[in-house]
């Protein structure tokens, strides 16, 4: 993106003979800092999670955030009230803030789940190999060949409609894709010659996996996590927006523009503030992704 | 290259019966009783039990499932909707048009306007519209296409009102669910198209054809976009794919009674026999598509066709 161009111009001097001294960790947070857009991204996400950490020590959530208080419903935005009140009577600047905790918990409980399961299932799958390996990604194909939101909303009727069981519905739906992406980092490191001394020293293949292969599988896969947990917001919001994911009076931000729906035509302000919420989030964690790919892997530059 | 059709239709067998067990499965285990949603809460026990039997509820797991798909294959039969009676055939065709016309729509919307922009956009790197145009896609795939959908509501049938509401009536309801759903594959296609002609710009005989006087568009159009389109139809493909089970919620935004509205109502009343059909569909639909794509590179790539060929020969 924009910014790449002037890691390049920085001189190849300079650059070399600093780099040289830096750990791992510490070269790629270099070069990730010198990507604005992606460390514009990482400050405004830091700042929604500090709004998501620190909510509960200023707002009430019985008080603030569900209290009906029919007397002050539809009240544009104001000084009082930033974003205006719902038709209940709720502030919903306030609700968007507590919001903030729901939707980006759930994301990154989806992703908890599809990237536990996709590095199981991707590992055993790119190191084992043979029969076993095709099992699993012919059940991956099938998996693939069904829309993701059509299997996710599936699956939440099959669990049953809870939180946790969203987050294991979304995280299904998304563990093929995770198991790929696992399974090829898998493939290209397992014939290397590290892994050969540490089988030939007799190290079992459980250890080789999770010591040696996975550690080194990381880069792509915490990248792959990071657009993951943006894309999981995304479907949270779509789940609860039609009715199948968190429910209202949870001020989850798809369920707060479910809610707003019926109400749009009048009261228009009601669908500003949540969708907002949701692009800024999405947005900051896209930027960190696609920095930290840059980053990561300074040679896949387009 | 007919071999790797024929052998591509064939791998399709399975890939269908296994979302077919997968999903029947589900459906199966799912709490809920299609019977009893059906004739409501108020309805006595045996009058749900008949039902039940009428609808061929009662048989265990590996029956009803063998049961289900010996119909398909032995006759065709996808079986009858629980909820209306109508064949599941009749049921998803009667819906499907609606579907189709605003994935057409979006495909359309995404593709063209994605290619322009992309061209535009890796012609001026670095200017000001590249820059813009990069803000643009960055913002389009942190949308959630419902909000999108809810903002242009807002916008151009409340505020301007110069397109109407929802519904399915007239072509105009196509236009504002089409953009909802182009935006996100709209944002895919220019970053693809950008990356790809970046690409092939910088090729020899890029520079080769400016060397010797080929006029600047012709460049562009001729020798770089022909070049840089592998990519692009990739994804137009994969889009068009997805674009048919992914309008499931803009649908529900629109009023759009396409197959999504199908879907979710018939998941809501464990009709299982629309469901696993609608999804067969589409999925089937998909893989088409694919397969089509593949067919397509061939023409445009002289490089692949000749690689079916050899192939062909080795194992003849």
């Amino acid at each position: 993106m924009m910014a790449k161009s002037k890691n390049i111009a920085v001189s190849p001097n300079e650059e070399t003979h600093e780099v040289k001294r830096r750990g791992q960790i510490a070269q790629i947070w270099f070069r990730f800092r010198k990507n604005k857009m992606a460390f514009a991204g990482l400050i405004i996400f830091g700042l929604l999670v500090l709004v998501a950490a620190t909510a509960p020590l200023y707002l009430n959530f019985e008080r603030d955030v569900i209290q009906q208080n029919i007397m002050d419903r539809f009240q544009g935005p104001s000084a009082e009230h930033i974003f205006g009140t719902d038709q209940f009577g709720r502030d919903i600047f306030k609700r968007v803030l507590w919001g903030a905790r729901v939707s980006m918990s759930v994301g990154i409980g989806v992703v908890v789940v599809s990237l536990g399961g996709g590095a199981i299932l991707g590992s055993i799958s790119g190191y084992f190999g043979g029969m076993l390996d095709n099992v699993i990604m012919r059940i991956c194909d099938m998996f693939l060949a069904i829309p993701g939101t059509l299997l996710a909303i599936a699956l939440v009727s099959a669990f049953g409609n809870s939180i946790p069981n969203l987050m294991l519905a979304l995280g299904i739906s998304t563990m093929p894709k995770m198991s790929r992406i696992v399974r090829s980092s898998v493939l290209t490191l397992k014939n290397q010659e590290f892994i050969e001394a540490a089988r030939s020293c007799g190290t079992s293949n459980a250890r080789i996996i999770i010591r040696h292969i996975l550690p080194n599988a990381i880069g792509p896969i915490i990248v792959e996590g990071t657009l993951s947990v943006a894309r999981s917001i995304i479907s949270v919001a779509s789940m609860s927006f039609i009715g199948l994911g968190i429910q209202p009076p949870n001020p989850e931000w798809g369920a707060m523009l479910s809610e707003a729906k019926t109400q749009m035509i009048n009261y228009p302000y009601l669908v500003y503030a949540p969708g907002i919420s949701i692009v800024l989030t999405v947005m900051s964690l896209t930027l960190i992704g696609d920095g930290l790919r840059d980053a990561l892997d300074p040679k896949m530059k387009n | 290259m007919y071999r790797m059709i024929i052998k591509r239709l064939i791998m399709l067998i399975p890939v269908l019966l296994g979302i077919s067990f997968i999903l029947f499965t589900i459906m199966y285990f799912t709490p809920g009783d299609a019977a009893r949603l059906l004739l409501g809460d108020s309805a006595s026990e045996e009058a749900v039990e008949a039902l039940r039997e009428q609808l061929g509820l009662n048989g265990g797991f590996f029956e009803r499932y063998f049961d289900y798909i010996g119909n398909i294959i032995l006759h065709g039969d996808f079986g009858i909707s629980y909820r209306t009676r109508n064949p599941v055939f009749t049921e998803v065709f009667t819906r499907f048009h609606y579907t189709l016309r605003l994935a057409l729509t979006a495909i359309i919307i995404s593709s063209v306007l994605g290619v322009l922009f992309g061209i535009l956009s890796a012609v001026r790197q670095y200017s000001i519209a590249d820059n813009v145009i990069t803000a643009v896609t960055l913002f389009l795939t942190s949308m959630p296409d419902f909000w999108l959908g809810m903002m242009l509501i807002i916008i151009f049938a409340v505020n301007l009102k110069v397109l109407p509401i929802s519904g399915a009536s007239s072509w105009e309801c196509f236009i504002l669910p089409g953009f909802t759903a182009a935006a996100n594959y709209l944002a895919n296609t220019i970053r693809m198209t950008r990356s790809s002609m970046l690409e092939t710009i910088r090729m020899d005989y890029v520079r080769t054809a400016r060397a010797k006087g080929v006029p600047e568009k012709k460049v562009i159009f001729g020798h770089t976009l022909k070049n840089a389109l592998m990519p692009i139809v990739t994804l137009v493909g994969v889009n068009m794919g997805w674009q048919l089970g992914g309008t499931i919620i803009i649908e529900q935004v629109f009023g759009i009674p396409g197959i999504g509205s199908l879907m979710i109502q018939s998941i809501r009343m464990k009709d299982t026999p629309v469901v696993i059909g609608c999804i067969m569909f589409i999925a089937f639909l998909s893989s088409l598509i694919n397969l089509a794509t593949d067919i397509i590179y061939a023409y445009i790539d002289p490089r692949i066709r000749a690689q079916y060929v050899t192939k062909k020969a080795v194992k003849a």
